[in-house]
């Protein structure tokens, strides 16, 4: 599938799944979420897929959600948060090992996704980190995640904080997994495709299966909820408040 | 002089202990004006930030052990309200931030596990050297599960030892570590400064929302933490060695 807000290329047992709205920095929207939905759907259905990377068109990874485009629209906010929800448990969910390409930004919901993957690749001068809670947000979806990635005091302090994180101090606390010169990313994702690649792929899956059983019986569930809580504050006067005074700037 | 000083500012509210001469060791009496302290504080929803400190050179040097000299029942009540204050930090609605110069050992190191930021200096010293009078510091393992990795607990409560400021960052039990002790306060300030430009609702939510998620305000699992603490200060090696601790000093009027 080419030319639509999310693309999947097939080349070579690697499934790439791109993010494909360069002109908002891959920024999104409800109708981006639902493409990423239907795509993963089609790299789950393709068994010749031993690695997918996750990826976004141009300067960006992902700039997050794109609330501007229904800053009138509370309950579409929701539907979105939920989608999202949905979308990142379907990621988790892929078979096989996925790698996140990230370059430029991966802000918010942006870093929600590229760190629900099982590696993160990205460079020095990447914008990376969550900054809802000072828009009024709530990072309720991303949570449950990234607690599960670098723990629940790194978690705690990365979200109440808020703000964007040096690229050094992702790297630390991993949220990023291998840091390179941006110039660098397609040669050390190359790299750790063919890694993967000599493994067995049913001793990869395997592993990978349970791995996510260690998730948690109840991880389906927190995502979720934590959709509806994220949902609710949203829709909530100050959050609505903060929203348009930083979409009138 | 009261135990604790409560003071406002803005949108944060500074507790702290007041005795300095004592290290701030968290007798009955100091625990029983904290647990006061935060349940005043929980209740008043007009600032969004809980700041901890302790006056003069440490934050807090435990529970008093002494006193458990003339009756060790006293041990048990120590430890029941230091959960309870534990408790009340951990679920506070406010973003709690410890200010922490010197010491913050045992019962000191526990409060410091209930908060969501810890900011230390280089002279910091925290840990659970518990074991060495043979108390066992599972009371304070349900706020550790969310503030470091298991390794990291199990080094920490079974070695019994005191480590440094830079050790206690690397694992996490510090989130931050000013340059030196004259540098904390602004620290402490420019993030109380930061967070207090954070949306409260928001902030407040996502708080409850990682508190449900790690499990650390779960009434049972301190319950259960509790239980083994207090069981462990009951046996005949505790006591023996608590004793042989005792002796080691003079009482303190």
């Amino acid at each position: 599938m080419t030319g639509g807000l999310v693309e999947v290329r097939v080349e070579d047992e690697v499934g790439r799944l791109i993010m494909n709205r360069p002109e908002a920095r891959n920024a999104l929207s409800l109708e981006m979420i639902e493409s990423l939905h239907d795509s993963i759907d089609q790299i789950r259905n393709d068994r010749s897929i031993r690695v997918v990377v996750m990826e976004g068109a141009g300067r960006a990874f992902c700039a997050g959600m794109d609330l501007k485009g229904v800053m009138d629209d509370p309950e579409k906010m929701g539907d979105m948060l939920r989608t999202l929800a949905r979308v990142t448990l379907e990621i988790r969910s892929i078979s096989v090992p996925t790698i996140a390409r990230v370059q430029g930004a991966a802000i918010g919901g942006g870093c929600g996704l590229s760190g629900v993957c099982d590696f993160v690749v990205s460079h020095p001068e990447v914008k990376i980190g969550y900054p809802e809670i000072s828009l009024g947000i709530c990072p309720a979806v991303v949570a449950t995640w990234l607690m599960l990635r670098i723990g629940a005091g790194n978690a705690r302090t990365a979200l109440l904080t808020g703000g964007l994180l040096p690229a050094e101090q992702a790297f630390d606390l991993g949220l990023i997994d291998r840091l390179v010169p941006e110039a660098e990313l397609d040669d050390e994702i190359q790299g750790l495709v063919r890694k993967i690649s000599a493994g067995g792929p049913q001793a990869i899956m395997t592993t990978k299966k349970w791995l996510n059983e260690l998730d948690g019986a109840e991880i389906e569930a927190q995502v979720l909820k934590g959709a509806e809580l994220s949902a609710e504050v949203i829709r909530g006067p100050e959050a609505q408040e903060r929203l348009r005074k930083v979409f009138a700037k | 002089m009261d135990l604790i000083s409560v003071s406002e500012s803005n949108s944060t509210t500074t507790l702290r202990f007041e005795q300095p001469e004592r290290r701030n060791a968290l007798s009955v009496v100091m625990l029983e004006a904290l647990i006061d302290g935060l349940d005043r504080i929980a209740r008043d929803d007009r600032g969004s930030i809980l700041r901890l400190e302790g006056a003069g050179s440490a934050f807090c040097a435990g529970i008093d052990l002494d006193a458990g000299r003339e009756n060790p029942d006293v041990l048990q009540r120590l430890l029941e309200l230091l959960s309870k204050s534990m408790q009340l930090i951990r679920a506070m609605p406010r973003v709690v931030i410890a200010q922490v110069q010197g010491a913050a050992i045992a019962g000191g190191c526990a409060l410091l596990s209930a908060c969501d930021f810890t900011c230390g200096e280089p002279g910091t010293k925290v840990g659970y050297p518990v074991t060495r009078v043979g108390l066992s510091a599972a009371v304070s393992v349900p706020t550790l599960t969310g503030s470091i990795d298991s390794s990291s607990i199990r080094s920490l409560l079974l070695e019994g030892s005191v480590i440094d400021a830079f050790d206690a960052r690397r694992i996490g039990i510090l989130t931050h570590l000013a340059d030196s002790v004259d540098a904390l306060p602004r620290m402490v300030d420019d993030l109380c400064g930061r967070l207090s430009r954070n949306e409260p609702t928001a902030m407040l939510r996502t708080k409850a929302w990682l508190n449900e998620l790690d499990g650390t305000t779960e009434a049972t699992f301190h319950e259960s933490a509790l239980v083994r603490s207090v069981a462990s200060g009951r046996t005949d090696e505790a006591m023996a060695m608590l004793k042989q601790n005792w002796a080691g000093k003079e009482p303190k009027r």
